[in-house]
């Protein structure tokens, strides 16, 4: 190959993926740009001037706020029930070999990409009978589940990485397992831990669907379900829309720049290697 | 104040047998040295002794009260580790204070506690540093500290000084044999490494394939080991081996002959140490051997000649002085017959048990 | 001295008991919130369970398995999540994916953790949002995006929408969503390939396309299998975007799997039928899960 080749062939690259770049983001233009708008039509002919009263209105809304409220309490509450049992289960996979564990640890892996949209149907029926339908306990406990496996299976390779000797010093300094799980192992994962925490949260705060099915009252909808429902309405305002849409998408834009490194690591412990 | 006993300690791993009726007795107070290449068992049996691990058969007994069943705690050992085993997220201060932690001792007490311990090691100046930020020494140290801390009766070393270099390994094996002596505690050791083994054991057990071989102090199994093993893996350059036949009342080999022994078998094999062979004769029934000098180095107080005998098998001598030596020269040497070890085919003393 | 003794061991069958109470709240939870439904589901499945009354019901057998495969609303769905599930999935986010990770690969580090950034922006952003952002982009009347663009250059605005477009906007939304992984993760794989053995193929002679194709590709197999496997079960249970987008229509056109399945319990109120469905997704994404513990292997 000769050098201007692999000139050309090098801008080719930066040129396409800039292309690729602004597709990509082509999408995301109009909730930005709408949002800002004081007329609220959906179209692009006609943006009125530039206002932030959109941002104000959605704020006055009682439901808006208690949306986000809702949202938080369920993402976080989800997630605190995902992290705190898979803490306790990945110390005993990690560090302890009994007779169930391939087969537990296969039950967890087997749920960790499991299409569970489906059993959101049973799901309804099930919590109609024993009335945890329409509840934030409801939704925290069906968001807390569907995060789990994967938040053992990162956790115990997490924990896996920590050195016996330092558990066996532990053991030996009189650390109960309790003691070393709280005073060794959390500080020591740390790190895996709060990537564990900001992608459960994520998660859980993009979840549309078990909220939408699992909810009927409106003053317990989370954001996600707000803004459906506010884009499905008869009189849309879409400028209002489009402010909602960008304070809900914020945040986990914001996480994710911190989460990104870890991504993978995250999804492909063992896979990679193999 | 705590002797230890391991009687009849059997430990299998998915099949294989990693120790083989282990008998054991380490008494209060002592320095006792668990020596073995690897593979021998020789951390297994320490971490059985700590409660890390369960024997599958057999009794452990401190004090003649049986600890099978204890956990490291109440058995009140305290262990020291190859890797230093240090809490990565933990100051020196913390570090050492964790196992007091662990049993809710009171601030003032841990404070006291740690102050006199970092004193003792020379630590005062790194209490605020983490792990990452000490040298090998300082850790292991600190490592130290955290064992001391706790008061415990008996002290478990597992190679702690091998992953230091040469200089600081000489100097805490030093500091280690003052504690000890200070201390008045028992402590176990384990290394692989044999003249860290002779320098600090009070007595030594010797490890191999799960079984022991021999136990005695330093000089005992050094100077009277009970089989090629034995003789083998201490000293330093390492014995000369002869295999002997009988010839009517003298056994030969094409090195040396030795005649006026006493033993059964037609084949044996003699051990000569290389500090055994001398320069001049000096009793009538030395036995000689020549060998042609192939190196010839001098440590200044001692030196060490390699050399081949005419059947072409390689001798090592270690020689007090700094003899005129050139190399290539054909010379013949000495060895008192009472310095020579005879062993028979399986291996063991002839004359011992 | 004894007495410390039997003290001492309450304390170790104490240590056992702490293990066994730290497995069982997780896997008790498991147990009713993931592993009861789904055996709730194949159960529902046997019965003519109705959302409008879920206390009586009754077992009717494989009626309901009979009903579906008679289906034609079912052979098309399975028709439209094939085609969706191979063209933005398998070509749209893996093979694309695998592209632009190697194109990135090749440029400046700065450049392309920018363009992963911004690629994987849409991976990102709650679904709901990215269902309304595409609507707002392809919208026919009010005038979307493009045919603003279109209009502007004098063109004739397209019905993006319609029940002959839907399907490619679905499928082009999914690959939008779902890209930016698939290049995390192969730019990983190919950031962990030895730069020796790409420089050995530059001196061998290799061109761009055949060093990929002969080279790199086999080389990340395994990584192949993971995004693989990862892109199917998430585009089996997709669901939020094309609801929001399309609602599975116009006319059936998008009616992938999940929301024929959606429609069949909370707008014809057959759960039963409904349920046989999610056995069906259920027994594809089993398939799928079993490939991926295979790949997986659990060290020891």
């Amino acid at each position: 190959m000769k050098t201007e080749d692999i000139k050309i062939t090098a801008i080719l690259a930066y040129i396409t993926l800039i292309f690729l770049a602004f597709l990509f983001i082509i999408p995301f233009v109009w909730v930005f740009v709408e949002g800002f708008a004081s007329v609220g039509n959906i179209g692009f002919g006609d943006f009125g001037t530039f206002t932030l009263s959109s941002y104000y209105a959605i704020f006055r809304s009682k439901y808006f706020v208690l949306s986000i409220e809702n949202g938080l309490i369920q993402s976080f509450g989800g997630t605190a029930v995902s992290i705190v049992l898979a803490i306790f289960a990945s110390y005993v996979f990690s560090r302890k070999r009994f007779p169930l564990r391939n087969a537990l640890i296969l039950t967890v892996l087997f749920f960790t990409g499991f299409p569970v949209f489906s059993l959101l149907i049973p799901m309804y029926v099930f919590y109609q009978n024993v009335n945890l339908y329409n509840t934030q306990v409801g939704v925290i406990l069906v968001l807390g589940v569907l995060n789990l496996p994967i938040t053992i299976w990162i956790m115990k390779n997490s924990f896996d990485q920590i050195p016996k000797s330092i558990e066996r010093a532990a053991m030996v300094d009189g650390a109960s397992p309790y003691q070393t799980i709280i005073h060794v192992f959390l500080p020591l994962a740390f790190p895996t831990i709060a990537v564990l925490i900001l992608l459960d949260f994520i998660t859980n705060w993009g979840n549309f669907y078990v909220p939408y099915i699992l909810l009927s009252s409106r003053h317990l909808f989370p954001i996600a379900v707000y803004i459906y429902t506010y884009f499905g309405a008869y009189s849309v305002k879409y400028n209002e829309l489009a402010a909602a849409s960008v304070i809900y998408m914020i945040p986990t834009l914001i996480l994710y720049i911190f989460a990104q490194k870890y991504l993978i690591k995250a999804f492909s412990v063992g896979g990679v290697k193999g | 104040m705590v002797s230890v006993k391991l009687v009849n300690i059997n430990k299998k791993f998915s099949g294989t047998t990693v120790l083989k009726d282990m008998n054991l007795e380490v008494q209060d107070g002592e320095f006792f040295i668990l020596l073995g290449a690897s593979g021998s068992g020789k951390s297994t049996t320490l971490n059985i002794i700590a409660g890390l691990e369960k024997a599958t058969s057999g009794d452990i007994l401190f004090d003649d009260r049986i600890v099978n069943k204890m956990g490291p705690v109440q058995r009140g050992v305290a262990m020291v580790f190859q890797d230093y085993a240090l809490y990565p997220h933990l100051t020196v201060r913390n570090n050492i204070a964790f196992p007091l932690k662990m049993r809710k001792a009171s601030k003032e007490f841990i404070e006291k506690k740690v102050g006199e311990v970092s004193n003792v090691l020379g630590l005062e100046k790194y209490l605020d540093r983490y792990p990452r930020e000490l040298s090998g020494g300082q850790a292991q140290r600190v490592s130290l500290g955290r064992a001391l801390v706790r008061d415990p009766d008996i002290f478990l070393l597992d190679e702690p000084l091998s992953n230091l270099d040469a200089k600081i390994r000489s100097q805490i094996r030093v500091e280690l044999k003052l504690i000890q002596e200070n201390l008045g505690k028992t402590f176990i050791y384990v290394t692989h490494d044999q003249q860290e083994a002779m320098s600090l054991g009070d007595r030594i057990a010797i490890l191999r394939h799960g079984k022991l071989e021999q136990v005695g102090s330093p000089m005992e199994v050094y100077k009277d080991p009970v089989n090629q093993y034995v003789a083998a893996f201490l000293g330093e350059p390492e014995i000369n081996f002869f295999e002997l036949t009988r010839n009517s009342n003298m056994y030969s080999s094409e090195e040396i002959i030795l005649k006026g022994i006493e033993a059964e078998e037609n084949e044996i094999t003699a051990g000569i140490r290389p500090e055994s062979i001398k320069l001049k004769k000096e009793r009538d029934n030395d036995v000689e051997i020549k060998i042609k000098i192939q190196t010839f180095e001098s440590f200044g107080s001692y030196s060490v000649i390699i050399g081949k005998a005419r059947s072409g098998k390689e001798v090592r001598v270690r020689l007090a002085e700094i003899p005129e030596i050139k190399p290539s020269t054909e010379m013949a040497m000495y060895v008192p017959l009472d310095e020579i070890y005879l062993f028979g085919k399986d291996g063991n003393r002839i004359g011992k048990k | 001295m004894f007495k410390a003794g039997t003290l001492v061991q309450r304390k170790e069958r104490n240590n056992s008991l702490f293990y066994i109470m730290a497995l069982i709240p997780a896997f008790a939870y498991l147990g009713i919130f993931f592993i009861y439904p789904l055996v709730l589901s194949v159960y529902y499945s046997f019965t003519n369970i109705s959302l409008l009354n879920i206390d009586h019901y009754r077992y009717i057998g494989f009626y309901n398995y009979g009903r579906l495969f008679s289906s034609s609303v079912f052979e098309q769905s399975v028709i439209i999540t094939v085609v969706f599930f191979i063209f933005s999935a398998i070509l749209g986010q893996m093979v694309l994916g695998a592209i632009v990770a190697y194109v990135i690969n090749g440029t400046k580090k700065i450049f392309g953790t920018v363009i992963t950034l911004v690629i994987l922006m849409a991976w990102a952003t709650p679904q709901v949002v990215s269902g309304i952002t595409w609507y707002s982009t392809l919208s026919y009347f009010p005038v979307g995006l493009v045919n603003y663009i279109i209009t502007g250059l004098g063109g004739k605005p397209i019905h993006f929408l319609s029940y002959h477009n839907a399907l490619y906007m679905i499928i082009l939304s999914n690959i939008w969503i779902g890209l930016g992984f698939s290049v995390l993760l192969f730019s990983s794989a190919i950031k962990n390939i030895n730069p020796s053995v790409i420089k050995a193929t530059i001196v061998d002679g290799a061109g761009p396309f055949s060093r990929f194709f002969r080279v790199i590709f086999p080389m990340l197999k395994q990584t192949i299998l993971t995004d693989l496997i990862l892109i199917t079960l998430w585009t089996l249970g997709a669901f939020t975007v094309v609801y929001v987008l399309t609602h599975g229509g116009p006319a059936d056109a998008t009616n992938i799997l999940t929301i024929y399945q959606y429609h069949t319990a909370f707008s014809v109120f057959d759960v039963g039928l409904a349920n046989t469905i999610g056995v069906m997704i259920i027994l594809a994404g089993i398939v799928m899960s079993l490939v991926y513990i295979r790949v997986i292997k659990i060290e020891d």
